[in-house]
């Protein structure tokens, strides 16, 4: 039976329809974005190497994404301005951040809170305070700059024709790397947002430490964990459930 | 912990040092712990996801991918005897083409992606589920994705805790051989 949803689900999505893995879990494309081989000491080998058999080259899936307009259109690939792209491989929207002092300005920094945390025993993290500058106090976010607040604030003004805004998974944010690139290690043509040190954060919990959340630095990949009370950057994702 | 993140996210090259003293302190400090899981939290890969084929591997539902269940030098139903085997990443790729087992020949280095789908994120010291694969050391496993920012690096997944790092492809880092999946090689493209 699993079988033959999964079956169904990938004939779906090699038709370029969004797929969601719905009943079998939440599993994402295992897409690593790398298309050059490695020997000992080498990298961004563009031959494959009888040598080093079954590198992760040899098993080649490309990302494809779709930009979006501010009210959720798709654009031609060769769009000067987009607001979000679509990942067509898991079906997640993501925000694009932009260059200026807005709501989604990329330079905006946020400590990770959640007052909901108490149903499971992480801690709530780090409130944000209306004093707060890390990110550029909008006057729609005037209450401060945290994961919360910033979501809250998206989602009240509405972002690519949606307000179903939330933080991602650290499955989710890592299915966006771009293994192939490094500083940074995402496919810029899509994502040209970035400042680095690129930490982002996730909305997933650290088992080891309640105090501690998931994150993602873009600079080449890396994937870890960080106390609540630093301040890093969030991009957004809607859909995929 | 945030000091070093911060060492990281600063200088690039300075990253693949960090990372060798992160393996180094846990080397050092994890010989084998004992597996604490936070029943608060939501599995990420329950055992139902896996079908046991009985010949010492599982196949996941959801990515369609077949791992062996012991890592590389462990044998047995619950990977009780052996010894294990850490390989530089080198040696890594020759185990994994030579290898034959329950039958198949097909067996590889799994990519950071496909590594990363068993993490259990509510455990630590191992963070996986024990019941599908045990005896897993808190320690660093190979993936077969190059780190682009350094010539001779390599990404590993830590099971202490699941964080994804990177190293020398000299180093000696434990194997878990995956097989099937959804990719196929030489296609897509």
């Amino acid at each position: 039976m699993e079988k033959v949803s999964l079956l169904l689900c990938l004939m779906v999505w090699m038709s370029a329809v969004d797929c969601i893995a719905g009943n079998l879990g939440e599993q994402l494309p295992n897409i690593t974005g790398v298309s050059t081989w490695s020997s000992a000491k080498q990298n961004h080998i563009s031959t494959s190497r009888q040598d080093f058999p079954r590198q992760d080259a040899d098993f080649p899936k490309d990302f494809s994404f779709t930009k979006l307009d501010a009210s959720g259109k798709d654009l031609p690939d060769n769009a000067g301005t987009w607001s979000c792209v679509r990942d067509n491989g898991s079906g997640l929207v993501w925000e694009v951040k932009t260059f200026g002092n807005d709501l989604h300005g990329n330079a905006h920094t946020y400590t990770w809170y959640n007052s909901r945390a108490d149903s499971d025993s992480s801690s709530e993290g780090t409130e944000g305070d209306p004093g707060d500058k890390t990110c550029g106090n909008p006057a729609s976010l005037t209450a401060g700059c945290d994961t919360e607040k910033f979501v809250s604030a998206v989602n009240a003004a509405g972002w690519c024709g949606q307000k179903d805004w939330r933080l991602p998974t650290v499955n989710e944010l890592n299915s966006i790397i771009n293994y192939g690139t490094s500083l940074p290690a995402i496919s810029k043509n899509y994502f040209p947002d970035l400042i680095m040190p690129a930490g982002f954060w996730t909305a997933s919990p650290y088992a080891a430490n309640p105090n501690f959340a998931w994150i993602v630095i873009f600079d080449d990949g890396y994937v870890g964990s960080c106390v609540k009370s630093w301040a890093y950057y969030v991009r957004l994702v809607r859909g995929g459930d | 912990m945030v000091v070093k993140l911060k060492g990281i996210a600063h200088m690039n090259t300075k990253s693949m040092a960090a990372g060798l003293l992160m393996l180094l302190l846990l080397g050092a400090a994890s010989a084998q712990a004992t597996q604490t899981c936070r029943s608060d939290l939501n599995a990420a890969t329950p055992s139902g996801r896996f079908v046991n084929n009985g010949d010492g591997t599982v196949t996941d539902a959801i990515t369609n991918l077949t791992w062996k269940r012991c890592s590389e030098g462990l044998v047995g139903n619950s990977c009780e005897s052996g010894t294990v085997i850490t390989y530089t990443w080198s040696d890594a790729i020759k185990a994994a083409s030579a290898a034959v087992f329950a039958g198949k020949k097909d067996w590889r280095i799994p990519t950071i992606q496909e590594l990363d789908s068993i993490i259990e994120y509510k455990c630590t010291m191992p963070a996986i589920n024990a019941e599908i694969f045990p005896v897993t050391r808190t320690s660093n496993y190979w993936s077969s994705t190059p780190f682009a920012g350094y010539p001779g690096g390599s990404w590993n997944i830590n099971f202490n805790d699941g964080a994804h790092e990177s190293c020398s492809r000299n180093w000696n880092l434990y194997l878990r051989l995956v097989r099937g999946g959804n990719l196929q090689e030489g296609v897509c493209r």
